[in-house]
């Protein structure tokens, strides 16, 4: 076979690993910023409590499953192939949910998924608890297409109650490859009857508003504290050292008003730490970390939070901020050298860095800021 | 809730823990050493009551894998736990607790690390006879954070066992903060607590909730800190504009809490009306946390000379003072007893709760300031009404802070909260009150698994207090109210 036969006889398959390649690209060379704001307003676990917290609440196994991906998005790189695969990965069970179509314009709307998610996931309201939940209900749907009609009846009455509460209202996704056979109807009624009533009933389980569960826990973030892109992007460039003193100056304030946002506060942050203030360091990195949208913690603020801890003299919390650092994938190395300085103070006072915040810390006079 | 995340907890561990705890080793080859083992939570010598949930406790030093305990009573009786931790089964641990009330337990602790059993010298608890009368506690869970706040919520555990129960939580209430729960003299029939946030309110609970506009336009404020009259009818409450400085440079303090005006008032539940009255709301004077004494008679409360800040900050020094009540009429008295003064001594009262048996006066002390929690000097001192001595609780007390104290009712044993453990998480003690006034070595509340959990916990308990029995109301209903927009209007007068 040629390369003009291949490209025909796989022409779509070779389309959308392009668009995929795409997407990885878009991500990587234009919204680097905002994959490292997703990722620092998680902090993901491994430890059972982390995933019971999440499998309480509706929807809370594709709330896992999304943080675990989003801890991914410390590197942008990898950010960005998680968007790549993604984007091919819901085209792949679109697809398939909707039943193979032979004509090109069918299988073209099976793209239209993908394309929506890769708009949602260029606004940060939108976490990755929606598109797992739209992949794990498109992939359901894929199961019940195989089955036959009886089966797929028992699948759906068992996946309604269940499914809602491991991934949310997304699961009626589930009931699409149902929806081809007319004399379904009535039963898919039932089906929405059925998913309508456990939403409801959740209200009285989970504590949250009929509302937030209705269209789905951590599906997205109605938070006014989640920042703008300039305000990310600025942030990205004081963690490369892309920023100059100037910049950082011009926008260093300690007050309320400042830390109105989590990149500003992390921006804040990481000023203040550079000019030595090291209190109002920890303030800010503490305000960014109390502020993430769905009340995760943040890595990131952990990691500023055991430096300012261990210079203020405070080492009991930075030991209890690396006890839970070391549960985590990407921050558990840098935990645990942090632990031998917590554990030999004079490790602390070799360190050049931290040595001199230590002493600025100590011989600095007291002043109020608000 | 809480008890479906006990469930499901439960039924993941045990699908990975049943087989480790087949194979948890037994001590061999045992060095014996004349010293009393370092365990978390340290519960070597404290006393408790009867009823107290299993002491759960692991080694000090995580470089030990295992350890075995022995536990005997001196009235008979024993139990047994091996494991990563001691985690005491509970049905067996209150039945050897009951039969050894008035007695003591003796800990035989034998730990391994690095393959090598050690075996330590035996620690002793105490089992006292005086009953706790409470089926648990209440308190608010929120980060010890700045201005901004994650999640928070107001909870209730039952001291018995380990489950904890939300009562409302800020997810049902979004973008309000949840603050005070408050019952009367433990007695959860009648509660108090705030909503704040645009849509806030203050939830009276008492035969019904009823929620009040969060705010008085005569008062110029919310309604605070609240006391409940032991009669029941009436509460006494501050209103606190509450501000925050930052430090910058200063050891072991983060924050200072400020108000730029407080004053104290009487609230009447069955009429709406706020009693106002002059001489606890001076112009210049900043009335601050208000208690009754157990007969209803006096009413408690701080108060001190308003200084300017942030210059001044530390010349805000509170006296604890009292006032009486007449409770028929509703009405304050003439004249105000003050039982320490800040002029004299120097130092700042706040929080003042008597016993409800009347003999004593529990508060704390602080350098200046009132709100003690980001105090680290600030300790827990005692009043003795009947002798008018008072003394710092030195058996209680540490290098940090502790505060936020309440009684149990029949005033033999009390809680508080302190940030011995790392200056910054607040956690809470248990004590008892022996009949010459001291108090026992304060034991942390029990927890499962209590080095794990309150390692990783990264929240601080707040305004804990017991409840003779469990919390009875519909959370969900209570949420669906909070949203709605019905609420009652106060009256000044």
């Amino acid at each position: 076979m040629n390369v003009k036969e291949y490209i025909q006889n796989n022409g779509r398959w070779l389309l959308v690993a392009a668009l995929g390649v795409a997407v990885f690209c878009y991500f990587l060379f234009k919204l680097p910023f905002l994959m490292l704001a997703r990722e620092q307003s998680q902090l993901f676990l491994w430890n059972t409590d982390y995933l019971v917290e999440r499998l309480i609440i509706p929807g809370g196994l594709a709330q896992y499953l999304g943080e675990m991906i989003i801890q991914f998005y410390l590197n942008p790189l990898y950010g960005a192939l998680w968007y790549g695969v993604l984007f091919v990965i819901v085209q792949m069970l679109t697809y398939g949910a909707f039943g193979k179509p032979q004509k090109w314009y069918f299988w073209l709307l099976s793209l239209v998924p993908s394309v929506v998610l890769v708009y949602l996931w260029t606004i940060i309201h939108f976490p990755m608890t929606l598109t797992v939940a739209i992949i794990l209900a498109l992939a359901l749907a894929n199961l019940v297409s195989v089955l036959n009609d009886k089966a797929q009846l028992a699948l759906l009455i068992f996946l309604m109650p269940v499914g809602y509460w491991l991934i949310g209202p997304a699961i009626i996704l589930a009931i699409i490859p149902y929806l081809y056979n007319k004399k379904h109807i009535p039963f898919v009624a039932g089906l929405v009857v059925l998913l309508v009533g456990c939403v409801v009933l959740s209200a009285r389980l989970a504590p949250y508003p009929l509302a937030q569960l209705t269209r789905g826990v951590d599906y997205y973030w109605d938070d006014k504290k989640l920042g703008s892109y300039e305000e990310m992007a600025f942030d990205m460039r004081i963690r490369r050292n892309q920023a100059s003193q100037q910049e950082m100056l011009n926008n260093f304030s300690p007050s309320t008003e400042a830390l109105r946002s989590i990149s500003t506060a992390f921006s804040v942050s990481d000023i203040a730490m550079q000019i030595g203030m090291v209190n109002i360091a920890q303030r800010a990195a503490f305000e960014a970390m109390e502020a993430a949208p769905n009340y995760n913690k943040s890595g990131r603020a952990l990691r500023r939070l055991v430096e300012t801890n261990l210079i203020t003299g405070q080492t009991e919390v930075a030991l209890k901020y690396i006890a839970i650092l070391e549960q985590t994938t990407f921050y558990r190395g840098w935990a645990e050298r942090m632990k031998q300085m917590a554990e030999q103070p004079e490790l602390l006072n070799k360190h050049q860095y931290y040595h001199r915040l230590k002493e600025i810390y100590d011989n600095g006079k007291d002043v109020f800021f608000y | 809730m809480a008890k479906m995340y006990s469930s499901i907890r439960n039924i993941v561990l045990s699908i990975g823990c049943w087989a480790l705890v087949a194979c948890s080793p037994t001590p061999t080859n045992v060095t014996k050493v004349n010293q009393t083992p370092e365990i978390y939570p340290d519960y070597v010598g404290v006393t408790i009551p009867v009823d107290i949930a299993p002491l759960n406790f692991a080694m000090a030093d995580d470089a030990f894998a295992t350890i075995d305990v022995e536990v005997k009573g001196t009235k008979g009786g024993s139990i047994h736990a091996n494991g990563d931790y001691a985690d005491f089964d509970v049905d067996e641990w209150h039945q050897l607790l009951k039969q050894n009330k008035g007695g003591a337990l003796t800990f035989a602790v034998c730990a391994k690390k690095d393959g090598q059993w050690t075996g330590y010298q035996e620690f002793t608890v105490n089992v006292s006879d005086e009953p706790l009368e409470a089926w648990g506690i209440t308190y608010r869970r929120i980060p010890p954070s700045y201005e901004m706040y994650s999640k928070m919520g107001l909870y209730q555990r039952n001291l018995s066992n380990f489950d904890e129960e939300a009562l409302l939580v800020n997810t049902q209430t979004p973008n309000q903060c949840l603050n005070c729960h408050t019952a009367n003299r433990t007695n959860p029939d009648q509660f108090v607590f705030h909503v704040r946030g645009n849509h806030g309110a203050t939830a009276i609970g008492k035969n019904g909730i009823e929620l009040l506009k969060a705010k008085n336009d005569s008062l110029g404020g919310s309604m605070v800190y609240p006391y409940w009259h032991p009669g029941g009818r009436y509460c006494a409450f501050s209103t606190n504009k509450t501000s925050q400085m930052f430090h910058t440079n200063m050891k072991n303090k983060r924050i200072e809490v400020y108000d730029s005006s407080s004053d104290v008032f009487v609230y009447d539940t069955e009429t709406h009306t706020v009693l106002g009255d002059t001489i606890i709301m001076k112009k210049y004077w900043a009335e601050n946390t208000p208690a009754f004494s157990p007969d209803g008679k006096w009413l408690y409360f701080t108060t001190a000379k308003r200084q300017i800040y942030p210059t001044d900050y530390d010349k805000e020094k509170y006296s604890l003072c009292r006032i009486s009540f007449d409770e028929k009429t509703g009405k304050l008295g003439e004249q105000v007893d003050t039982l320490q003064s800040a002029e004299s001594t120097g130092k700042s009262y706040t929080w003042p709760r008597p016993s409800y048996d009347g003999r004593y006066l529990m508060y704390t002390q602080t350098d200046f300031g009132y709100f003690s929690i980001w105090h680290p000097e600030a300790d827990l001192w005692l009043l003795d009404l009947q002798t008018g001595e008072t003394r710092p609780m030195t058996e209680v007390n540490s290098e940090r802070t502790e505060s936020w104290h309440n009684w149990n009712v029949n005033s033999r044993w009390f809680l508080f909260t302190s940030r011995r453990e790392n200056g910054l998480y607040t956690q809470i003690y248990l004590s008892m009150l022996d009949k010459q006034g001291q108090a026992t070595k304060p034991f942390l509340l029990p927890q499962r698994d209590p080095k794990r959990y309150y390692r990783e916990l990264l929240y601080s308990f707040n305004t804990p207090d017991f409840t003779s029995k469990p919390v009875d109301y519909d959370s969900y209903q209570t949420a669906m109210k909070l949203s709605g927009k019905e609420r009652v209007a106060t009256k000044f007068q």
